[in-house]
């Protein structure tokens, strides 16, 4: 597929002759835990949306949610993950390996999970001043 | 709300409403779920399309969606 993308300088458009509209813009991700820093960009090229956000903590918060996503997602998607990098952030339990961000089913909710075994996986973490997370989350729009 | 209302997008069953403005530097987004209280300061038109839209059966109905996923999501 090709296609011109709207006139230059324009941030949305239609791609080639299937017309998937094509958009950017910032979004403003949310935390039941304090921010200082609180921001993020999409991308959403017909109903597949990448997003990209910067967090950083401005308190002590025990298992924080998320949301604030720019679309609200597709209600019988399975929940799609994403990759997360964060600093610091103190797990609920001990022997995490990785962390990855989650997107919720029909919502604007997110989360972040951890894992150290096969049968743990956890959303349970405490945030701290000054840590932060950067996330990529996509999935399809509802 | 200091930014332009460009467009509102209904979505869902439990209708949603996608939210667009233009700012200095293009397009922000964001999204009302029917738990919410719109602020002091929302645009005149998304308060008048949450109160139209927003009755207590999407309100349950929305609400009950949310206890399902977060069932699915934590099994006991």
């Amino acid at each position: 597929m090709s296609g011109i993308i709207d006139s230059a300088g324009s941030r949305s458009g239609i791609i080639g002759t299937t017309e998937l509209d094509y958009e950017e813009g910032t979004w403003t991700p949310t935390s039941t835990a304090a921010t200082s820093t609180a921001s993020g960009w999409y991308t959403k090229i017909g109903r597949l949306v990448t997003c990209h956000c910067h967090i950083v903590f401005n308190d002590v918060t025990v298992s924080p949610t998320y949301g604030g996503l720019p679309f609200t997602s597709h209600g019988s998607a399975i929940e799609p993950m994403g990759p997360a990098m964060l600093s610091n952030i103190t797990f609920a339990a001990s022997g995490r390996t990785w962390a990855q961000s989650v997107v919720y089913t029909g919502a604007t909710a997110w989360n972040i999970y951890s894992s150290g075994d096969a049968n743990s996986v956890t959303t349970g973490h405490t945030t701290a001043v000054g840590q932060w997370s950067r996330l990529t989350l996509i999935y399809i729009t509802a | 709300m200091a930014n332009t209302l460009n467009k509102i997008e209904i979505v869902t069953d439990f209708l949603h409403l996608q939210i667009r403005e233009i700012t200095d530097v293009g397009y922000h987004r964001r999204v009302l779920t029917p738990d919410m209280t719109l602020a002091d300061d929302e645009h005149q038109e998304v308060k008048d399309k949450a109160e139209e839209l927003w009755t207590d059966e999407v309100k349950t109905a929305w609400t009950t969606f949310q206890a399902e996923q977060e069932a699915k999501r934590n099994p006991e």
